[in-house]
């Protein structure tokens, strides 16, 4: 175990939650979502055969 | 009760996608990828073995970490990553708390696996299984002379549970133990074995179950059930997460295909809106060698648990899922909601409400009356404010949360392209959108459960790398969140304790109590 872990800050204050005002720029958000569709078609049942979970419980 | 001073917590449950192999062609199990996840945050945040679970950790920070599966299950992929926050005060909290949970988890996963495991933060794999996202409060159980009513009903019926489950579990072993011979644990016979290990512990524990239900059905938690139920059925509008099901349609929720009552204690075989298996956990641990659950069970307030709700991967979805249920826990406290209204029958308006992404169905009230769930989530949305007005108007974070989800319900009716980026499903539906319809089920799929991959290449983050979705906390904060506990909750004083004495091999803890290395016990 390192030492900087035991010597961390004792705890955690309460955060200020601040919203900052994001408004998807439409050409950025095209951008992405082309490069998603793109994507999305190679190995698609591959990638779902990876993400197979058998019955966990919860 | 202040405002947001009531406990709050979140258990996630993240799937395990894996790209890998082993030399032989296998796939690695489950445990394997969680003993090397574990190694790697025990190296990062010490971490303690809890008191009962075999496979169940908590950490520094107050959190805790396990693998979840059902009992009996060997198959490789069996098991989910479950991360537990540590409990918190507040919805900011709460969130910075989550995202280092999902941060922790994540590179860990990927660090111990070379890059071939990932972890998702989603409800559903491809193939048709479901797993959970549980959401607890802090709340008054009953009061007055409900409450001694519970009391007395829970010492008589503890020790009737407790022979029902161990008669009930024995039942299951025998049950399970035939297919799982026959089965030769065979990939080909997975369902056939999936099911029966389900239904036969479902089964087995029925007795049990049937019999907590007598006790917490017109006593624990009943009025505030009442009141708080029609805002989780219309919450789906700002916290679901969007799902593609088999039939190609688009739901708001994945939860909402499969919750199949309103207060349960199966979570896997008939899940339900609250959920009540702490009590039965409790009454197990008792017998383990902890008694610290059951004692808190006989408490006035203690942890109501929630099971509707969907794992958020944009952090303004998740914080004003947390917020917006804070606030209507304290404004049904404060008596603002005793006029709520009734849902005739709420797990059909949970299905009409998620079946349609233009939020114009309705769902049927007492009374006659009509609404949708915008109309609803206004409803409640003006009872918190009165009761913020009323109570703690200079309550900086309550009238966030209050703008907020003014703004998100105005969106949502007006032009819900705003919230792209800001809620879940209608992100993943502009994606869905953008690959049109003659994109193949299997792309569209795709789409759905990697949008909740928690590594740069998930369709989410990369919104989010991109600036096209806020962040609600500074990283800073979440690198320290990892290592040192929230202020002022059980979990200072369990996070403190282990940071003092792990690594260590007779230590323990719980969500109740801690025993020392001295063989002390401490409540917490």
């Amino acid at each position: 175990m390192s030492a900087n872990i035991k010597s961390a800050a004792a705890t955690q204050p309460v955060p200020e939650i601040i919203v900052p005002e994001v408004r998807p720029e439409k050409q950025l958000l095209e951008e992405v979502a082309e490069a998603v569709v793109a994507d999305c078609q190679v190995g698609p049942d591959k990638y779902i055969e990876e993400v197979r979970v058998a019955v966990g419980g919860e | 009760m202040a405002m947001f001073e009531r406990l709050a917590g979140l258990e996630t449950e993240y799937a395990l996608r894996f790209s890998g192999g082993t030399a032989d062609g296998a796939r690695v199990p489950n445990t394997t990828l969680f003993d090397g996840l574990r190694n790697h945050v025990a190296a990062r945040v010490p971490l303690v073995q809890a008191i009962v679970r075999e496979n169940g950790w908590f950490l520094a920070n107050g959190g805790g970490l396990k693998l979840e599966r059902l009992p009996l299950y060997t198959v490789p992929t069996a098991g989910l990553v479950e991360g537990a926050t540590p409990e918190c005060r507040g919805p900011g909290q709460l969130l910075l708390y989550q995202r280092a949970q999902d941060a922790l988890l994540s590179r860990a996963a990927a660090a111990s696996s070379g890059g071939e495991a990932l972890l998702l933060k989603n409800n559903h794999d491809g193939n048709g299984h479901y797993f959970g996202c549980h959401e607890n409060y802090e709340a008054a159980v009953a009061s007055g002379r409900r409450l001694l009513l519970w009391r007395i009903g829970l010492g008589l019926a503890l020790p009737v549970i407790f022979l029902l489950l161990v008669v009930g579990d024995l039942a299951a072993c025998i049950l399970s133990a035939v297919p799982m011979v026959l089965l030769l644990r065979r990939r080909r016979g997975e369902w056939l074995w999936t099911g029966l290990i389900r239904w036969s512990l479902f089964l087995s524990r029925l007795p049990a179950q049937l019999a907590t239900q007598a006790l917490l059905g017109p006593i624990a938690f009943v009025e505030l059930r009442r009141q708080l139920l029609p805002f989780l059925i219309s919450r789906s509008v700002i916290a679901g997460t969007g799902m593609i099901g088999a039939d190609g349609r688009f739901t708001l929720s994945p939860r909402a295909r499969v919750v199949r009552s309103v207060c349960g204690l199966s979570a896997s075989a008939w899940r339900s809106v609250f959920y009540f298996c702490h009590v039965i956990k409790a009454t197990v641990e008792f017998v383990s060698g902890d008694p610290a659950p059951v004692a808190r069970l006989f408490r006035e307030r203690q942890r109501l648990q929630i099971t509707v709700g969907d794992s958020n991967m944009a952090q303004f979805a998740e914080y004003l899922k947390v917020g917006t249920t804070l606030l209507v826990l304290d404004a049904i406290e404060a008596g603002e909601l005793a006029g709520a209204p009734r849902l005739r029958r709420p797990l059909k308006a949970l299905r009409t409400i998620c079946a349609d992404p233009d939020l114009r169905a309705t769902v049927p009230l007492g009374g006659g009356r009509r609404w949708t769930a915008l109309q609803i989530q206004r409803f409640y949305l003006a009872a918190c404010r009165r009761c913020v007005e009323r109570t703690r108007p200079d309550h900086t974070e309550a009238r966030l949360v209050l703008r907020l989800w003014q703004e998100t319900l105005d969106a949502l009716e007006e032009e819900p392209a705003r919230l792209v980026g800001k809620l879940d499903w209608v992100t993943k539906k502009h994606l869905l959108d953008c690959a049109g319809p003659d994109a193949s089920p299997a792309a569209r799929s795709k789409i759905d459960l990697r949008y909740h991959e928690l590594g740069r290449d998930g369709y989410y983050l990369r919104l989010e790398a991109a600036g096209l979705a806020p962040t609600l906390v500074e990283p800073e904060q979440v690198l320290q969140a990892i290592t040192v506990p929230p202020t002022g909750t059980p979990a200072t004083r369990r996070g403190k304790l282990i940071r003092t004495h792990a690594p260590s091999d007779v230590m323990r803890a719980s969500w109740s109590s801690v025993l020392l290395p001295s063989g002390q016990r401490l409540s917490l």
